[in-house]
């Protein structure tokens, strides 16, 4: 942590804002009273791989209650909203998907592309010491389908005693609750944490259809970290976690069976004008999302000799969903996901650290619905995947200023789908992953990252991808694994008051996984195109004074059109945001500003979506003929979040606003809900998603620390 | 009256010439198969008048066999009571759930249901509703 705090730089050139003062003639020493914890710079000087790291006051300061909102604006990442009757939110990384991402706790892989689909809302942020952000395939020694890159959470570390309490409530029934405890000292403890989190449904131009579903999270874990004697360390830790999703009514309801009915054409009015108010029946547009989750993990380390480490690493889940969806059907799974990676640390001598491991995943994905398999017969989409690796990494520090890290995992992959009369029902791959990571310190000053990385992936499951489609079967046509080939440049400056980045990367991706929804059933295929994405970003810290910090950051994602045809919503394209952090005597004062661009929806599908419905003029025919299309092009849009917090002896007052200007695409008169044309039909969908749907939150909270 | 007669018979007799009477055309925007089949033709109460004419029928928007009759996952079968719509050349039906809906339409100057050119068909799949026009019907070849 200390990493970010300069109390002594030694300078060669002028400094304006900070005082110096001359020990003697041949060298300046500066200190500079820096009581701002806003850090200089968030890429992780020391790591080869670029890392991006998050603090847990800057998650505070987003007033950030799950991982969703924690990372969503960071630079290359976006947290999407999929779905805004379900409130299903993905981080993309680098424009890959949200399948593409992968979730580490402490460096360990803990989630499967399937729990992650609604779990990202689920996973809290008490207990959580920071958060790493590695952009690129092969960012992750470990997750070889990090295609977009991977997401580590750093636990804290019990070694001292601690409590905290946290409390915040606000508009909307915004209601917060955190709890960590902490006993232990430098040879280890314990840390036991607690959180519970509400978030009211928004139902901005009051037709009785959410726009943003009502959240409900709660969870409990405990970590156990020890050293024993000089050798041996063990860290455990396990958790629970429930998450509650009721989107499309503002009542909150409940269902508990599928509705009987979900035909809507006569419930807004005689134009079937979805801004009208929706009159009907409420079962007919509620989605009712519930998921348990219970995990573990560890690791235990042993130092062989000096030089040599052994570590083993585990991580076990269990995710049950159980859904009601508005598009008429029942949905529920039980993902039990299982990794044990097993490693050897040596080192080589002065320029060579070798690791050597193995590693295997393991997941059984069971699904149950009364209407899709034991009402219409469609097939079912559990599946077994089982995946076994090998991997051998060189860090090879060249001089001083050339770092290179070697790597080369390779894995076999087997799916096996438990329908067997899918089309494909089975998947058998070994793939081989060279990945390259220089680093290059050009001096004092710049460095530059360069990487090379290949990353693979078994799809699994269409629902990881879409859902909604369901309400007529799929089929599964998979016989291609995922590949991505990753190259990524940064080029970083980092002076005593300010740090630059501007970084470049470039995935070309193969075999994308997609549900074709234009065939009956819809279709969980590989695209014959290869596409190419790219990210260009550019991030800047400048320390104005020693209490004051501004960032800027600008994102562009370059996405080519037969891959946007392919997203369940629209992405952001490009992007800025800009924070300033001002601290003053006791208090903190962060204002965030963040723009968003204009974007052609249309590419992505939304030509689909319209406001009205009218009666074939023809007598013959029953259809009904779409009209008055919904927007194609989303407006640039710009919303601020304010943040203040007074710290006291032990405890802090805070308050803040989300969304100060109350910005939503509702507002704007284009809320996400649509009739969406599907092959031979139309149906209520809402789907389409461009800009915020959550409003204004304004919000209070005392901190308790002791 | 023998010529009443006559015109009686013919009546009855165009009525029935098209009973288990198979039509087969294209649905509209996917151009998969479908298929219209008379199974019977009658008169309501016996009154043999153009506005009691009816006509049970059995559609189907998958072609699988020679009767026209669905096959897959589900049932695409179809069957339905049809009389005059009140429309010009347009028959409308609806099946025994009381919600499926049929309109067919006939050339202009045909008698019954002797030459259908299209049906367009609205009917309860699970929980929501379908659409879709099955166009260009003509005579099954083994007919």
């Amino acid at each position: 942590m200390n990493n970010f705090f300069f109390l002594t730089v030694l300078i060669v050139s002028q400094i304006t804002s900070v005082s110096a003062h001359t020990e003697d003639a041949e060298t300046i020493v500066v200190t500079g009273s820096l009581d701002s914890d806003v850090p200089l710079s968030k890429i992780n000087r020391a790591s080869v791989v670029k890392k991006e790291v998050l603090s847990k006051s800057q998650i505070t300061h987003k007033n950030a209650t799950s991982l969703a909102k924690a990372v969503d604006l960071e630079p290359g990442v976006q947290t999407t909203l999929t779905c805004a009757n379900c409130g299903s939110q993905r981080i993309t990384l680098n424009g890959l998907r949200g399948e593409n991402t992968t979730v580490l706790i402490d460096g360990i892989p803990a989630f499967s592309s399937v729990s992650s689909f609604y779990g990202m809302e689920a996973i809290p942020m008490v207990g959580i010491s920071h958060l790493e952000i590695m952009r690129g395939a092969g960012a992750s020694l470990t997750a070889p389908e990090s295609i977009g890159g991977a997401i580590n959470l750093v636990t804290v570390t019990p070694n001292e005693n601690k409590f905290i309490y946290q409390l915040r409530g606000g508009s909307n029934q915004y209601l917060n609750q955190e709890i960590l405890g902490s006993y232990g000292d430098n040879n280890g403890g314990t840390l036991i944490g607690a959180q519970k989190n509400l978030m009211g449904s928004f139902d901005e131009d009051h037709n009785n259809v959410t726009e943003s579903s009502r959240q409900s999270q709660q969870s409990v874990f405990i970590k156990k970290e020890n050293r024993i004697g000089d050798k041996l360390k063990v860290s455990l830790r396990g958790g629970y976690q429930e998450l509650e999703l009721l989107g499309g009514t503002t009542e909150a309801t409940r269902l508990t069976s599928y509705p009987a009915n979900i035909d809507t054409l006569e419930d807004f009015g005689g134009d079937r004008d979805i801004r009208n108010k929706y009159t009907g029946d409420l079962s007919k547009i509620a989605d009712r999302i519930r998921l348990n989750r219970v995990d573990g993990g560890g690791s235990l380390s042993y130092h062989l000799n000096d030089d040599t480490n052994i570590k083993g690493s585990f991580s076990l889940a269990k995710q049950k969903q159980r859904s009601i969806y508005s598009h008429g059907y029942d949905y529920d799974n039980s993902d039990m996901f299982r990794f044990f990676d097993l490693k050897v640390n040596h080192v080589v001598n002065d320029s060579h650290f070798l690791t050597v491991g193995i590693d295997h995943k393991n997941e059984d994905m069971r699904s149950s619905s009364e209407y899709l398999y034991n009402f219409s017969g469609y097939k079912r989409d559990s599946f077994a995947f089982d995946t076994i690796g090998a991997y051998v990494q060189d860090e090879w520090i060249i001089s001083d200023k050339d770092e290179l890290n070697l790597i080369l995992r390779v894995d076999k992959m087997k799916v096996d789908w438990d329908d067997k009369t899918l089309i494909h029902n089975k998947l058998d791959k070994t793939a081989i992953a060279p990945r390259i990571h220089y680093k290059r310190v050009h001096n004092e000053t710049y460095s530059s990252r360069i990487a090379y990385g290949v990353g693979y992936r078994a799809p699994l499951s269409m629902f990881e991808s879409q859902h909604g489609t369901n309400e007529e079967g799929f089929e599964m046509d998979i016989t291609k694994l995922e590949i991505a080939h990753n190259v990524t440049y940064t080029f970083n400056r980092e002076g005593t008051n300010s740090s630059t980045a501007l970084s470049y990367a470039w995935t070309r991706l193969s075999n994308m996984a997609f549900a074709d929804e234009e065939t009956s059933p819809v279709i969980f295929k590989n695209a014959e195109d290869v596409m190419s994405i790219q990210t260009v970003g550019l991030l800047h810290v400048q320390k104005i004074t020693p209490d004051w910090t501004l960032e800027g950051s600008v994102d562009w994602f370059i996405l080519p059109d037969s891959y946007k045809a392919k997203l369940p919503t629209a992405a952001q394209e490009t992007r800025a945001r800009l924070t300033s952090d001002y601290h003053f005597g006791d208090n903190e004062f962060v204002a965030m500003a963040n723009i968003v661009g204009p974007r052609n929806l249309s590419k992505y599908g939304y030509y689909k979506n319209y406001n009205t419905l009218l009666d074939d003029p023809d007598p013959f025919s029953f259809d009904k003929i779409p009209a008055n299309q919904k927007r194609q092009r989303a407006p640039a849009f710009f919303t601020m979040d304010l943040f203040f917090q007074r710290n006291f002896n032990r405890f802090a007052l805070l308050a803040g606003v989300n969304n100060l200007f109350d910005y939503t695409q509702t507002k704007k008169g284009e809320s996400p809900l649509s009739w969406r044309t599907h092959r031979n039909h139309t149906h209520l969908d809402n789907r389409h998603v461009w800009g915020p749907n959550t409003g204004r939150v304004l919000y209070a909270g005392v901190k308790v620390e002791l | 009256m023998k010529t009443l007669s006559i015109a009686l018979a013919s009546l009855v007799l165009s009525a029935n010439a098209f009973a288990h009477t198979t039509f087969i055309g294209t649905v509209k925007g996917t151009g998969v198969p479908c298929s219209l089949e008379i199974e019977q033709t009658y008169f309501e109460n016996n009154i043999e008048t153009p506005a009691n004419f009816r006509a049970e029928i059995a559609v189907s928007l998958v072609d699988g066999d020679d009767h026209g009759h669905g096959e897959g996952n589900h049932d695409d079968h179809f069957d339905f009571t049809i009389s005059p719509s009140g429309k010009p050349n347009m028959f409308s039906g609806v099946a025994a759930n009381k919600t499926d809906l049929i309109n067919i339409l006939v050339a202009p100057g045909t008698a019954g249901l002797s030459a259908p050119t299209a049906f367009s068909m609205k009917w309860i799949h699970g929980n929501h509703y379908h659409t879709a026009q099955c166009l260009n019907l003509k005579l099954a070849a083994h007919e």
